[in-house]
This record gives C-alpha cells, structure tokens and sequence, in this order.
C-alpha cells in the first residue's frame, strides 16, 4: 500500500494547493473556512506520507490488492456509461437502457440469451412503470416520444 | 402527547402507509440478505422513490428499510457463512454453526423473533428520549451548533477503519468539497467556475448515491469480470431449511434478559455518533457470552451468541435516529441518507422538527414498532423464500444497481447534470474504498462542514468577532471537550494497540 498511498498524498496535496490558491479571490470570509481546511488537507496528506514511511505495513493487505486490469475494466464501464448518457435525449431511456444492461450483462460474462433479454427488459421496464407513471419523472423517451 | 400518538397511528394505519411498510421490508430483506449489498446501499437506492411521496410516508419507508436491511444481513450470516451486512458479522459465529448442526430453521427464527425485540425496544427509547432532547435543542445558539458540529465532524476519526490517516483525509475531503458553491453568509459563489449547476454546491442525494450505490455497482461488475470474487461457489442448500423455526415459549423466556440487555446496548451505541451497528453487534456478543451459563457453547452454535448481536444490531437502528431527529448529526452513513430523506421534504432536524411536524416524527416512531413486528412475521413465513434470494447471481447485481443509480440522481430534479455527478462520485467512491479510504467521513463532512461553518460565521457575528463565545458558553464548552475526546481516543488506542499488541476482534468495515 505504500505507493499507492504516496500518489493519493500527491493528489490530495496538489487538490489542497489548487483550492488554497484559488480562495484568494474569494471575499475574506468566504475564503477563511476553505482556506483553513485546504491547508489541513495538505498537512495530512504529508502525515500520510510520512505515516506510510514509518508504518509500511499498518494496513496487512486483505485480500489482493487493486489490479490494473482493474481499471481498465472500470474505465470500459464508465466508457459505456458517457455514451449512453451522450445518446440518452436522442434515443430515450426505454431503448438504450435495455441495451445498456443487456450489453453488461453479455460483457460480465453471463451468457443465458433468455436471461440477458428477461433481465434486461424487465429491469427497463419495471423502472419506467415505477418513476414515470407512478412517480411522473419526465424520464426521456426519444424516438419513442409520445409511444406511451 | 396522547394526541400526537392517536395521530400518529390513524396515519400509520393508512393504506398507503402499511403498503410502505410492508414494501420497504420486503425491499429491505432482499437487499440485506444479498451479501455485498449493504443497508446504507438499500436506502440510497430507496430515496429516489420517496421523493415524490408523502413526508410522512417516505421516513416509514426508509424507516422499515433500514430495520429489515439490517436484520436480514444475518440470513446469509447463518446460511451462507457470510454476513449480508457488515453488521451480521457476529451472527455467523454461532448462525452457520447451527446450520451445520442441521438447526438453520431455528437459527433464522431466533434472528428475526431477536431482530424485532431490538427495534421495537430500540423504537420505544428513541420515542421517550428523542422528544425531551429535542426540547433541549431549543437552548442551542449557534456557538452549541458550532461545538456540535465539530462534535460530529470529530466521529469521522472513529470511523476511519484501518489506517485514522485515510479516516481524516477522507474527511477533509468531504469539508473541501462541500466549500462548493455559495458561502453561508454573503451568498459568495466559491469554486462554481461560472457553471450554474454548481452554486448549490454538490447536491446530497446524487453524493450519496455515487458513493454508496454506484461505487457499490461498479465493484459488483469488476468482481465479476475479473472472476475475483466469486460468492455463488457456496450455494445454499434450500431443503436444508428444515426444523421447527419457532423457539418454545420455554427457550424464549430463558433468553428474554439477554434480548433486553442486547437491546438496550445497541440502542446506546446508536446513539452515541460514529460507532454504528457492527461494533454494537460483537460487543452485545461479547456481552451474552460473559453473562451466559453455558459459555462454553458460544461459538458452537449457541442460540443466546444470535440473539444478542441480531437484537443489539437492530436496536442501533431506533438509537441512531436520536442524534440525527433532535439534533441533525448524523452518526453514521446510513443516517447520513435518511438526513437525506429529510432534507429534500424540507424538513430541518431539531426541535422545530418535533414542533411543526410532530405528526411526521410520531408517525415514524409508530411506524417503526409495526416495521419491526412485520420484519419477524415476515422473517419467520418467508425465510424459506429469501433464502432462495441468495442463489441470484451477483453478475445481474451490478447492472441492475447502476440502473437503478441513474434513474435515481435523475428523478430528484430531473436534469442530467445530477447524473453525471452522481457517476463522478461512484468512480470517486470506488478508487477511494478500493485504496481503503472509507467513505462514510466524506458523507459526514458535506453535511456537518457547512453546519459549521455557518454557525461559526453566526457565532462569530453575535460576539463581534469574539472567539471566547466557543469556550464561555457551558454546553458548547461541554460538547467541544466531548469533541477532543472522541477525536483522540482512536488514536490512543492505536497506539496502545501499536505497543502493546491488544488484538481486537470487531476492525470496522465502513462501507
């Protein structure tokens, strides 16, 4: 955990700085609490640093520590999730999640056709009835505009 | 008083209401048995559902959320070997012990009968002490809530788990953050970047379901694309379910003072801020072994070692409500959510709580008696049931749960922008919880560090600038060294730990 926790120091250190030296063109009293915490923010982070160096092994490892593979499946997810977001007003909710959860589940390696499809649209659907005939949140409907 | 009770039942007995009651246990008994599916991921799910319900309804709702979530953590406890929570993680020591023995049936019949006894005891302190703290909220100027919000923002350091360094950066996090948007007093907008979507600062609920739910998704799926962990390997065997569930009225006597000695442990660790339902569960264990005749039989499938934590978890609930009704701190995560729950009915914690919406808060109590009596009727007629629940693959867990997020964050305002914050905050919440920086101080620092800057910046304008206001007045004095106390035990007892290697059982799993 030891370098892990020194590139986590970095950032919240660099984060603190930023939010440090920007309040500057805050008003005196709306900078003064953001100030006081950006600064306690970076002083721990040093205490992290330095904690790390003299206890390398507080934290026993459980179970295996985080894989790159790790993120690259996180950032195909995340990925996915930006271009349904992107295509969500265009193509409408019912469609694209149907194909969202699907694809996930044909991604995540379960490979039952019926249970893909069941899962998928009952999920979709269930959601759709819920929020926006029970609950009426305008959910985007795109190309199925005024199918409902 | 006996206005505010009659009140309260005639609501509580609606339809709608019942209909709330039994939905939320049901929904909260699959969440909580699903083991990686935690109480405080049942009720950020939930929330979005409540928006556009009744106040009173939506907080029974969460309410019998929360109390089913928690007790139905022990059916994977007891048949799988592996809690459904982090709370029923001392109800698998003697819960699978008994399912070996072949005793599974009464296992799960004493942890629901316990369960119940636990919230309703827990139920019943909450109604008597909640009110009268209340009134004494009255005397609070904004030197006491600065003192007591530095008092909650001082929890963060219990709750850091394994290493307090990460605890308090986590929480200094959730400060900064939360700086976002207008300061308290002048309306300057601070770090907005000209985008009007950010003057609110982060908005609460599209936080919390990033952090807890999506976080939550996002792991369930990399779980299982990488083949890491794999839970279905131990799957349960549903015929095995077999026996009488129903103790003898014999048996049930004999455990009547471990449940109340249980009971009303959870219920004080609820309410003390930031020690939460795992540790109350062990040290309620820990508790009925010592007071126990027959000691020996802890660990080996004892029904006094599922009967204390199931009771004690439980009644963590009823007491954890009592900081957050009367005073708005929030004790741990899953109260840091029904503040959520609160918030966007535009109802403020407080006395004024009790005063104006003494109806809302009633029913709640009330709710919560009849949640727990349905959480043992339907732990007892549907275990067989829920039991089946833990076959579900967890591959299907994770898409559906990210779905659930998205329409989630959506539906508490209806724009985008609080989806992709939402996502911001899951990716956020994962990396964080995966380098082992718990994420319940973030959620305890957005809430508390604006109460108190808000109330230092109140404080200081009634004294002229005068810093003395903060240690003259007694209560703040007397809750700023409750403050330093909390903040540096944790670290003491690291380093006794350090010296003189005093293992402790319970680590905390903050999730």
């Amino acid at each position: 955990m030891s370098k892990p926790n020194r590139i986590f120091s970095l950032v919240f250190i660099v984060f603190g700085l930023f939010m440090f030296f920007y309040s500057n063109r805050f008003p005196e009293e709306a900078a003064f609490w953001p100030k006081v915490f950006s600064v306690v923010l970076v002083l721990l982070s040093v205490g992290l640093i330095i904690d790390t160096l003299k206890n390398p092994n507080r934290e026993e490892v459980k179970g295996e520590s985080p894989s790159s593979n790790e993120f690259v499946v996180l950032g195909l997810i995340v990925g996915v999730i930006v271009i349904y977001m992107l295509l969500l007003n265009v193509v409408g909710f019912f469609i694209l999640s149907i194909l969202l959860v699907g694809g996930l589940l044909w991604y995540l390696g379960y490979r039952k056709m019926i249970g893909v499809l069941s899962i998928s649209i009952a999920t979709t659907v269930l959601i759709t009835v819920i929020f926006q005939v029970l609950l009426h949140v305008p959910i985007p409907q795109g190309v199925l505009e005024n199918f409902f | 008083m006996f206005d505010l009770w009659m009140g309260a039942a005639i609501n509580v007995f609606s339809f709608t209401n019942i209909l709330a009651i039994i939905c939320g246990v049901i929904f909260g008994v699959f969440t909580g048995a699903l083991p990686g599916l935690s109480s405080t991921m049942a009720l950020a799910i939930i929330i979005p559902f409540t928006f556009t319900m009744d106040p009173a309804t939506s907080l029974i709702l969460l309410g019998a959320v929360y109390c089913a979530s928690v007790y139905a953590g022990s059916i994977s406890a007891i048949l799988l070997n592996t809690p459904g929570t982090p709370s029923a993680a001392a109800t698998v020591i003697d819960g699978y012990e008994m399912t070996k023995k072949g005793l599974s049936a009464k296992a799960l019949g004493i942890s629901a009968i316990a369960s119940g006894f636990g919230g309703i005891v827990s139920a019943i302190i909450l109604a008597t002490v909640a009110p009268m703290l209340a009134k004494q909220a009255l005397r609070f100027g904004p030197p006491e809530y600065f003192a007591l919000a530095v008092f909650g923002l001082t929890i963060i350091s219990s709750l850091a788990g394994k290493n307090p360094w990460k605890g308090l950066l986590a929480g200094t996090l959730g400060i900064v953050l939360a700086t976002v948007g207008m300061d308290p007093i002048q309306g300057y907008a601070r770090y907005t970047f000209n985008s009007a979507a950010l003057i609110e600062g982060f908005s609460l609920i599209p936080v919390l379901i990033g952090l807890f739910s999506a976080s939550q998704a996002f792991s369930l799926m990399i779980s299982s694309k990488t083949g890491k962990a794999d839970q279905s390997e131990e799957k349960v065997n549903v015929s095995g379910i077999s026996g009488k569930m129903l103790p003898s009225f014999k048996e049930f006597r004999r455990l009547l003072p471990n449940l109340g000695r249980s009971s009303i442990i959870g219920t004080i660790i609820g309410i003390i801020p930031g020690v939460g339902t795992d540790p109350a569960a062990f040290i309620a264990y820990n508790e009925a072994k010592r007071w126990s005749k027959k000691k020996d039989e802890f660990g080996k499938g004892s029904v006094e070692g599922i009967a204390a934590p199931e009771a004690s978890n439980n009644a963590v609930t009823g007491g954890s409500l009592v900081p957050l009704l009367t005073l708005g701190i929030p004790g741990n995560a899953v109260s840091a959510i029904f503040l959520g729950g609160l918030l966007i009915h535009g109802l403020k914690p407080g006395a004024e709580l009790f005063e104006k919406s003494g109806e809302i808060v009633y029913s709640l109590f009330f709710s919560l008696f009849l949640a727990n009596i349905v959480v043992i009727i339907i732990g007892l007629a549907g275990a067989r049931v829920f039991s089946k629940v833990l076959v579900v693959p967890p591959v299907i867990l994770g898409p559906i749960i990210l779905m659930l997020s998205i329409i989630g964050a959506y539906a508490i305002h209806n724009n985008y922008y609080d989806i992709w914050m939402m996502l911001g905050f899951g990716i956020l919440g994962y990396i964080l919880r995966r380098y082992g920086f718990p994420l319940a101080p973030i959620v305890l620092a957005l809430i508390l560090g604006p109460m108190a800057e808000m109330s230092l910046s109140q404080g200081l304008i009634m004294s002229g600038n005068d810093w003395t206001i903060f240690v003259t007045r007694p209560i703040a004095v007397v809750l700023l060294l409750l403050a330093l106390v909390t903040f540096v035990s944790p670290f003491l007892r690291d380093r006794k730990k350090n010296l003189g290697s005093l293992e402790k059982p319970n680590e905390k799993e903050a999730s």
